[in-house]
């Protein structure tokens, strides 16, 4: 029994200080990503990771200073690699730092890492190991190591040269000197307070980070205010005191976006990124008519799996899209130059009054596909020389392979009455050239190395280098076969997809170097296709996914991308 | 940003076809040393990869000019070259159809052309050309002799792999005429005419590289 409860003692002291190193988070923490080192030993055990050259080569680089007992394993830097590692970001007025927190397994181990010069300069400190230098701090106990790293922003010690100056320790103390002494003072408090938990308020507080973790994701990404980071970044570069953008300029050129999760994820057989972005009330609002129209049902007529090495879609409605666009860029560049904001406003209204919203989105509906369908061969002549025995050159013309893409770009449009009325005045120039119900563009050949035919039909406007396409297209004898990918394309707002593996086996081998061809034989074998999507808004939220798809013959998705890693660096 | 995306998959997939392009250097000789230089660069080979590569803004990191800058730097050169004592007669021809590019001039004798490449060298490269011409013709002699300093295959190890893909089918020519007849040369690889009075040196760049041959050559001539 007191064993049972010894055992529930330490599983529980453990869990509480799992808690209590994310707990140290303070709520102020711009952003934060998590990596959750349990789930990455759950997919490769520590010893298979040991054996990867690349971590060996790491171990020889992390234990250069060591005089002996070289690092052999990735537990030997004495980290609890089962626990979760996390790193946060935090801005005050004056420092913005960058923040690792890790928990300790063996604090020998990583004291052991430590050169001996930077030893000397560890300080005891109530219990805890401190190491202050002009752009970190480092802080560690038994069980835990946070390091921080800080950086003193220009400006604001600009805007208060004449306060610190008046702190001069000495009259020989340059200002230099005095604000390196004052910006480490702080950061070393700074790092105390956040390991000793008394930073104020937790992360684990805000419902908003705690509604993002996810126990199955390998590492995640939390940014609280994606917007309001990114107008921190600006301003910082704009030159405007770090002051004024954390009291909030109005109308900032990032506002509309506010949180921002990611969760990367390795299964089986993928390997899966998930992005969901928060925006503002008005952008939902804009966004929601622009992203709200399902592609056109005929392009799916003329989709064929088996004949696509990739593609990209995309669905908008075009006509809400200039009718939103004035007063998304009155908000967002009248908020980067708030003494332009009146100009910014005036110049969409004329916008939107000289453009007819309506007639353009009939012109371009917001449907379009582009899809890749295959590699071609093309003849194409060249110049080169042939020499006399007298070694006189004459110029002489040879011919080779080219290798060129066979593509077809699928635009949706809603006038094609007019688009045929342009192809007819492009032949009276000579610019087009009418086939059989078709037309074909004079490309001016040494330009672009591809044949290109085009057509309007069924509310669409094609463009194609394959003429049998095209007279296929006209003739109606397309046969369509969409597969998984009418649910990709009608689900989104935009996907891009890549069969990887068949790219690369239509790549021919006499294009690449040997060790190209290696590479590209390893990853034929172990990678899939891969696609990106981004969904069309729910709620006030945008979602994006990237997956890649693995063969699984390694076991899992991990493995197969540290085994390429492997392979590449050999 | 979409429209740059679909130009960078099927225009940047082209660039995946490895380049091809060829030097040549051809010089006539007349007896007093002076003469004719012609360098050709021909990459007809590779125009279908250039015309793709011309749409781009950059590759491999590299920003890619425009007809127009490549136009005007072979201008300012072509300038800089006629400035030099002892050159005369330069011209120079650009065709974009097929991407081949010449310069010629006239030259009093071979030191106007070791000054000419100095002219384009930096500072140091410049002083070890002094010490290392790079043309030299010794009359007493009457031996020529085809020198550089470079360490080609030093500097080729600091570039980095997308940027050696570029050189692996490249080739170097050099054509050298002389009015009295060739007796020997160094470089075995050099073909001498039937006539005597021509000889021809194809290197490959890789050879270069690799350190197995080299344009370099000392040409005899019957005294």
């Amino acid at each position: 029994m007191k064993k049972i409860l010894f055992i529930v003692a330490i599983c529980a002291s453990f869990t509480s200080i799992a808690q209590n190193l994310e707990s140290k988070i303070p709520s102020s923490a711009e952003a934060v990503v998590s990596i959750n080192g349990n789930r990455l030993v759950e997919l490769v055990s520590i010893a298979e990771f040991d054996n990867y050259n690349f971590a060996k080569m790491m171990f020889k680089e992390l234990s250069r200073k060591k005089e002996e007992n070289k690092l052999t394993s990735i537990k030997e830097i004495g980290f609890d690699i089962n626990s979760k590692a996390y790193y946060f970001h935090k801005r005050t007025d004056s420092i913005n730092y960058h923040n690792f927190l890790v928990k300790l397994a063996d604090k020998n181990m990583f004291e052991s890492l430590i050169s001996p010069r930077e030893k000397e300069t560890i300080i005891s400190e109530g219990g805890v190991q401190i190491m202050v230098d002009h752009s970190s701090v480092t802080v560690w106990n038994d069980q835990m190591l946070f390091v921080t790293g800080y950086e003193k922003p220009y400006n604001y010690f600009k805007d208060n040269e004449e306060r610190f100056k008046a702190e001069a320790e000495s009259e020989d103390e340059s200002y230099y000197a005095i604000k390196k002494r004052v910006a480490q003072r702080w950061a070393k408090a700074y790092a105390l307070s956040i390991f000793n938990g008394n930073g104020g308020r937790s992360v684990l507080n805000n419902k908003n980070y705690l509604a993002s973790k996810d126990k199955e994701a390998a590492a995640s990404v939390w940014i609280k205010n994606y917007g309001g980071l990114m107008n921190g970044f600006m301003s910082n570069i704009y030159g405007m005191s770090g002051m004024s953008s954390l009291a909030g300029l109005q109308g900032n050129m990032y506002n509309g976006f506010k949180s921002v999760v990611a969760n990367l994820y390795f299964d089986t057989d993928a390997t899966r990124m998930t992005m969901e972005m928060e925006v503002s009330a008005e952008w939902e609002k804009a966004f929601k008519k622009v992203y709200n129209s399902k592609m056109d049902k005929n392009f799916y007529n003329y989709f064929n799996q088996n004949d696509v090495l990739a593609y990209m879609s995309f669905s908008m409605d075009m006509q809400a899209l200039f009718e939103e666009y004035p007063a998304l860029m009155t908000s967002m560049y009248g908020g980067l130059m708030p003494q332009y904001k009146q100009e910014m406003d005036l110049s969409g209204d004329f916008l939107s009054l000289l453009l007819d919203e309506e007639a353009i989105g009939e012109l371009m509906t917001g449907d379009m596909l582009f899809v890749l369908n295959d590699f071609g061969e093309k003849e194409v002549t060249y110049t080169s020389y042939e020499y006399d025995e007298d070694y006189k050159r004459k110029e002489v013309k040879k011919t080779k392979k080219d290798m060129v893409p066979d593509f077809t770009i699928m635009v949706g449009s809603k006038k094609g009455k007019l688009l045929n009325k342009a192809a007819r005045l492009g032949i009276k120039y000579e610019l087009f050239e009418n086939k059989a119900g078709y037309y074909k563009i004079n490309v001016p050949k040494n330009e672009i190395p591809v044949d290109l035919y085009t057509v309007v039909k069924n509310d669409i406007l094609f463009f194609t280098t394959s003429e049998e396409k095209i007279a296929n297209i006209v003739n109606n004898r397309f046969v369509k076969n969409l597969g998984k990918h009418q649910k990709l394309m009608q689900k989104n707002v935009s996907t891009f997809y890549v069969d990887g593996k068949k790219i690369m086996s239509r790549i021919p081998a006499s294009e690449l170097s040997t060790k190209e061809r290696g590479f590209m034989n390893y990853a034929k074998e172990n990678f899939k296709d891969a696609y990106f999507k981004s969904s069309k808004m729910k709620g006030n939220k945008m979602r994006s996914e990237m997956r890649i798809n693995t063969s699984g013959t390694q076991g899992n998705s991990l493995k197969a991308f540290l085994n390429f890693i492997e392979f590449a660096a050999k | 940003m979409h429209k740059k995306g679909i130009n960078y998959i099927f225009i940047g997939l082209l660039i995946l076809c490895t380049s091809c392009f060829e030097i040549i250097e051809e010089v006539s000789f007349n007896k007093d040393g002076s003469g004719h230089v012609t360098l050709t660069m021909n990459l007809s080979k590779s125009k279908t990869k250039l015309n793709s590569m011309l749409l781009l803004d950059s590759v491999n990191n590299y920003k890619v000019p425009s007809k127009q800058e490549i136009r005007q730097r072979i201008a300012q050169a072509v300038e800089k070259v006629k400035r030099i004592q002892g050159i005369s007669n330069v011209k120079n021809s650009i065709d974009f159809g097929e991407y081949i590019f010449t310069v010629s001039c006239d030259f009093t004798d071979v030191d106007a052309l070791n000054t000419v490449i100095s002219n384009f060298s930096t500072k140091k490269d410049a002083a070890m050309i002094k010490k290392q011409k790079h043309f030299s013709f010794d009359t007493a002699k009457n031996t020529f002799t085809r020198n550089y300093h470079y360490d080609i295959s030093a500097a080729f190890k600091k570039t980095n792999m997308e940027d050696r893909k570029v050189f692996e089918t490249a080739t170097m020519t050099t054509i050298y005429r002389f009015e009295t007849p060739i007796v020997s040369s160094q470089n075995t690889t050099a073909k001498i005419a039937g006539s005597k009075k021509a000889i021809m040196l194809r290197v490959n760049a890789q050879d270069i590289i690799k350190n197995k041959n080299s344009i370099k050559n000392q040409i005899k001539l019957q005294n």
